[in-house]
């Protein structure tokens, strides 16, 4: 009987230290999810603005200025262009 | 030492302690009863209920909206993360010491801020501050203000601004299509919005996530048929004839003749999506799509394929044009120069009036009217896009001559420059009509056969001598390709009734290179100044540069004999500056 007892009593303590256990490492990952949230917005943010930024400095209006203001380049007229492969 | 005296406590006395003590007890037991096992009024559901109200929190997931790009994947509109801050003024109307703290950080005067507390005091959900940056919204939280609260929301950039407005459109402040794609699409692009719900402490923190809840999905990317490259280019060359004919609006759109998918579609005046304080409804209309006009000249080649499928003409059947005028009814048509007997190509070439309207009243009664309506006028390209126009083509049982007449010069009915662009593409893909579509075509859509090859194909080799030396186009010529169009310049009808003397729209409609159409193009300029009104002069230009780069960009090898090889020595002259 009183090893039954205690045997019960062993579990009952076993099973409370699981709880304890439990619930704190379901608070760690919670916090972890947030944090990894948080990342991912500012991930996201980070992508968007990079898409903008990329969007800038490639708009066909400022790549067609800097290629005739800075790099002198030009259309070749059609007289001087020579069809290698139809 | 006092004595102690006894005395006999009567057993009564006892009973009432005991008694008293088992009624408080009970009592005790009562409540406890009551608040957590009994089914009462302000039982334990009760209390549960405001126990939750004060901790659990269902917060809104913003879905994210899908990317719009182009057929290359360019973007178009995109989402990015922002912040807005909202106040719950029953709160922030105590902590009235920290109001100036707030505004410094938003960059609001203090007096607004403290106007906008007190007028909605009674409130409880006020929006600050919309779209900020996520870091000034942490910023503010950091601050720890009671009744300061931020909420995460998407704002919609549009990184190709004025070139693409038209046809992308954009959203409101909350995110839901207003204009355009993005209106059309709006189910397809919008996601769905999730919730969670959370426990959250007294400052606002959460603490736990009780995971009951939907989780937001994201909206699905949209990718449109037109390429950015052939856009811009067309932008650019609309704007700068916009200023050099000083028109009032103008639009170009390019089809891709093999697919119907629309690769540049363009119109002015235009506006910046990205900023939109100062912008004018009438400078948000898609012009390419929602704009009728009377196509004039434009469909006399649907009047002549009306002509060549009666069987009793060919391109060279000869018509006597003299003396240059003709009488219809009551009205007079004249052609500018008496042009003689000329064959039906040469009709096209100076685009008669007298020659066609000889064929008109010719032809069967129906047969242009029954043309034009298997071209597509007169019906939505079912584009989806809203607010597109399907133009006018009325029919009636019995028609006046002159009413015949009219019709078969492009009077009395009404497109839109897609439509018309949707009707010449059926010469260059052969005789095939393919919707226009605003989408990229993962295949090809069949189309319909609407007209014979052999007709399709007489058609575009007529065209061709619109940009000959004795047409009318000489200015939508392209160097090294072979182009076939057809100009066209409308009287506008006027305020007063009739058709206005001095105001013209000037429209050019063509395909190129004509020996293997790839690119039909249209353009159409409404008002140009009078020196310019003439479709070839104002309308031609356009159609003639945008197409030349058009065709470069997209890699399509010359069909027009170059002119001699000037190599010299293994090295090219020095070329010119200047693109032709």
């Amino acid at each position: 009987m009183l090893a039954v007892s205690l045997l019960v009593l062993l579990l009952v303590v076993v099973s409370a230290l699981g709880v304890i256990y439990s619930s704190y490492k379901s608070r760690q990952l919670f916090s972890e999810v947030q944090q990894q949230n948080r990342e991912a917005m500012r991930l996201e943010e980070d992508w968007g603005r990079l898409l903008l930024e990329q969007s800038t400095w490639a708009s066909h209006a400022r790549i067609e200025r800097l290629a005739k203001s800075e790099l002198k380049m030009v259309v070749p007229a059609p007289e001087t262009i020579i069809v290698v492969k139809r | 030492m006092a004595k102690v005296t006894r005395q006999v406590v009567p057993a009564w006395r006892f009973i009432l302690v005991i008694l008293l003590l088992a009624c408080l007890a009970s009592l005790l037991i009562w409540r406890v009863l009551s608040l957590q096992v009994l089914d009462t009024e302000r039982g334990h559901e009760f209390l549960r209920g405001q126990g939750d109200a004060r901790t659990v929190r269902t917060e809104h997931i913003p879905a994210y909206r899908g990317v719009i790009s182009d057929r290359n994947g360019e973007p178009l509109a995109i989402s990015t993360p922002v912040a807005s801050i909202w106040i719950n003024p029953k709160h922030i109307i105590s902590e009235s010491d920290r109001w100036a703290e707030l505004a410094g950080v938003l960059g609001m005067s203090r007096q607004k801020l403290k106007e906008k507390i007190i007028q909605n005091s009674r409130r409880g959900f006020v929006y600050l501050r919309r779209h900020l940056s996520p870091q000034l919204a942490d910023e503010i939280l950091a601050l720890r203000i009671k009744g300061v609260n931020v909420q995460r929301e998407y704002k919609r950039y549009y990184p190709a601004g004025e070139v693409a407005s038209h046809i992308v459109g954009f959203t409101n402040i909350d995110d839901q299509g207003q204009e355009g794609m993005e209106l059309a699409f709006e189910s397809w692009l919008k996601g769905e919005s999730g919730s969670k719900r959370v426990l959250k402490d007294l400052h606002g923190n959460v603490f736990r996530d009780i995971g009951q809840g939907v989780s937001a999905s994201s909206g699905k990317d949209l990718m449109l048929s037109i390429d950015m490259r052939l856009q811009y280019l067309a932008y650019r060359e609309l704007k700068a004839a916009m200023k050099r004919v000083e028109a009032k609006s103008g639009s170009v759109v390019m089809l891709d003749s093999q697919t119907g998918e629309v690769l540049a579609m363009v119109n002015q005046p235009s506006f910046n999506p990205n900023n939109r304080r100062a912008l004018k409804p009438a400078h948000m209309r898609n012009r390419a799509m929602t704009d009728m006009f009377e196509p004039g000249s434009t469909v006399k080649p649907l009047t002549v394929v009306a002509a060549l499928e009666s069987g009793r003409y060919q391109p060279n059947t000869v018509i006597n044009t003299s003396p240059g005028y003709i009488r219809v009814g009551k009205k007079t048509l004249v052609d500018p120069v008496n042009y003689g007997s000329i064959d039906v190509t040469s009709i096209l070439t100076k685009s008669s009036q007298v020659g066609t309207s000889k064929i008109a009243l010719d032809l069967d009664e129906q047969s242009v009217w029954e043309v034009f309506s298997r071209f597509g006028l007169g019906v939505s390209t079912g584009s989806s896009f809203p607010g597109e126009s399907a133009g006018l083509l009325p029919g009636r049982p019995n028609w006046r001559p002159i009413e015949r007449v009219n019709f078969a010069f492009g009077y009395g009915l009404t497109v839109t420059p897609l439509q018309l662009a949707q009707a010449y593409s059926v010469f260059a893909s052969g005789g095939v009509l393919r919707p226009a579509t605003l989408l990229r075509q993962e295949q090809v859509e069949k189309g319909e056969q609407i007209i014979s090859e052999k007709v399709a194909g007489q058609l575009v080799d007529m065209l061709k001598t619109v940009t000959g030396e004795d047409g009318t186009a000489k200015r939508a010529r392209v160097a090294s390709y072979s182009v076939a169009g057809k100009t066209g310049t409308v009287h506008k009808v006027s305020d007063k009734g009739g058709y206005a003397d001095n105001r013209y729209m000037a429209v050019f409609a063509g395909l190129a290179p004509a020996s293997e159409p790839r690119i039909v193009t249209v353009v159409m300029i409404d008002e140009p100044n009078l020196d310019k009104y003439h479709g070839g002069e104002s309308a031609a230009p356009v159609f003639s540069r945008v197409v030349t780069d058009a065709l470069r960009i997209l890699d399509v090898t010359p069909d027009k004999a170059l002119p001699v090889n000037r190599l010299v020595n293994g090295k090219p002259v020095k070329g010119r500056r200047k693109s032709a």
